[in-house]
């Protein structure tokens, strides 16, 4: 082991570990939006709709999420579509996390109560004050442990994203690798600094699961 | 259908039902109801389990679409419209809510959200329905908590109330929307016994305030002792009707005499 390596690739790394939290960041953001479009159209009437939804969930959760970045990245400019390798990174992230989360948010929705939302309906509440006021809150106190999961496992799928060489802490650390020839340093930082990441999510959910469920222990 | 007119002291035509027919599927619940309810009356109606009484509540408040007939209230046709060519359309959800704003429904389960306190329920359709700015909207909400005797469990959250006390918060909430008529659907029959009583007694004051209520229940005391009007269903249709002191001591249906025969061997005493 040699300690003095990371003296001179600390700062590169450390620029890798911000650029991961960005692009994690987007893409759960973007998924967590987009996965609750999906869920709504999962809702709607129409054979196309269910299509759609079907062929989406089986696509973005039956490949790889290294076939779909490969496609997107190298098969883009057949189409006409040549983005930058960090867009293509933020939204596949983003699509591949949403397959999840729709399906999440699902079992969320159809666990509530019937009766509650007849209640809004009869009481003359709007369908998107319903969602908003009487659907999330709930929902999320569901969710939250879930969509955890599936967030940290889009966190170490991240990694996946250096084979288009957006910069973010696993390209960092494989150029350190290449340049010097070692393989323990890069790799046990990588180790270490995808945990920490992990870890503090899981301590962020829990906080927010607590202040979720709170009506349930009063 | 009777007139109108307000001349007079006739009160007027609240809920009137046309010939109306529902179905689920191939199965008819119900076969062509002909009921009219006044304003400022109480309608009870009873009947055995599934002959119909949810069903036939839940299409005046258009939690279920109706097939055939008509639903009136106020002399407004609810659920339906007419295209150009003069057929029948179903209305848009929110503008059946819109002619929808006078009546509200007390359920069984009572419905209330758990995420919500006892007073941010109450607040909800006047905050979130009615625009209501805020501080008005809780001192609305704790008149309607003090009406029911809730003011004292304003800030506890629904779970942890016994369900007479659930119940006697949704009747506020209920309240809050303001209606001219008010529909429960076996608003006592989740309760244990004891509590029967606080819940009756909330819904027998707004009777004695002249609301406009139809109540599907069980109680046969408070059917006898409140309605104005008792309705009997049987197989989705209107077996008997009439004023409660008909009904109950010269039933002329069979199907009536021994509904009622079992209900009085199943509780002791009759009403
Ligand atoms: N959502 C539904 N789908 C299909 N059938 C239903 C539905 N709701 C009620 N029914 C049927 O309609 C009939 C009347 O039900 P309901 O109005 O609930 O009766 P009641 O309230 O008098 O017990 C029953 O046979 C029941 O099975
Ligand atoms: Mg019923």
């Amino acid at each position: 082991m040699d300690f003095s390596l990371y003296l001179e690739f600390g700062p590169a790394l450390l620029k890798g570990f911000t650029y991961t939290v960005y692009v994690c960041s987007l893409g759960l953001l973007l998924g967590l939006v987009w996965g609750l479009v999906l869920y709504l159209i999962s809702l709607r009437p129409g054979a196309l709709w269910r299509w759609f939804y079907r062929g989406y969930l089986a696509t973005f959760r039956g490949t790889p999420l290294l076939v779909q970045v490969y496609l997107l990245f190298y098969g883009g400019p057949f189409i006409g579509l040549s983005l930058s390798a960090e867009f293509v990174g933020v939204l596949c992230l983003a699509l591949y996390v949403a397959a999840y989360f729709a399906e999440i948010y699902r079992s969320g929705f159809e666990s509530l109560a019937k009766g509650q939302l007849e209640a809004a309906q009869d009481l003359g509440m709007s369908r998107i004050t319903t969602l908003v006021k009487i659907q999330l809150p709930q929902m999320l106190a569901l969710i939250i442990p879930p969509c955890l999961n599936q967030t940290i496992i889009m966190v170490k799928e991240s990694a996946i994203l250096s084979v288009i060489t957006v910069p973010e802490m696993t390209t960092a650390a494989v150029r350190m690798a290449t340049q010097t020839f070692t393989v323990v340093e890069p790799y046990l930082f990588l180790a270490l600094a995808y945990w920490c990441l992990n870890f503090a999510i899981a301590k962020v959910a829990n906080y927010c699961e607590l202040r979720a469920t709170h009506y349930l222990r009063s | 259908m009777t007139q109108q007119t307000h001349a007079d002291n006739t009160p007027r035509t609240a809920v009137e039902l046309v010939k109306l027919r529902k179905r689920y599927d191939d199965n008819e619940v119900l076969k062509g109801i002909d009921l009219n309810i006044l304003e400022g009356q109480v309608t009870c109606i009873i009947g055995g389990s599934g002959s119909g009484k949810s069903t036939l509540l839940r299409c005046i408040n258009f939690l279920e679409v109706y097939q055939e007939g008509e639903v009136n209230v106020f002399g407004k046709t609810i659920g339906y419209g007419m295209d150009e060519q003069g057929n029948r359309e179903l209305l848009p959800k929110s503008l059946v809510q819109q002619e929808l704003s006078e009546v509200c429904m007390v359920f069984q389960q009572f419905n209330l959200w758990p995420h919500l306190s006892v007073l941010e329920n109450v607040m909800a359709p006047l905050r979130w329905v009615k625009g209501v700015p805020l501080a008005q909207a809780k001192q609305r909400a704790l008149e309607l908590l003090t009406k029911v005797g809730m003011e004292h469990k304003a800030e506890a959250y629904p779970l942890s109330l016994s369900g007479g006390q659930q119940q006697r918060v949704a009747i506020a909430r209920s309240l809050a929307k303001d209606p001219k008529i008010m529909l429960f659907d076996e608003p006592t029959s989740a309760l244990d016994p004891e509590l029967v009583g606080e819940v009756l007694k909330v819904m027998q004051e707004l009777a004695q305030e002249g609301m406009t209520m139809v109540v599907v229940t069980h109680e046969m005391g408070f059917a006898a002792q409140v309605s104005d009007q008792v309705v009997f269903l049987a197989e989705g249709k209107i077996e008997e009707q009439g004023p409660p002191s008909k009904l109950f001591n010269a039933p002329s249906s069979p199907k009536l005499q021994s509904f009622l025969e079992t209900w009085s061997s199943r509780n002791g005493a009759a009403a």
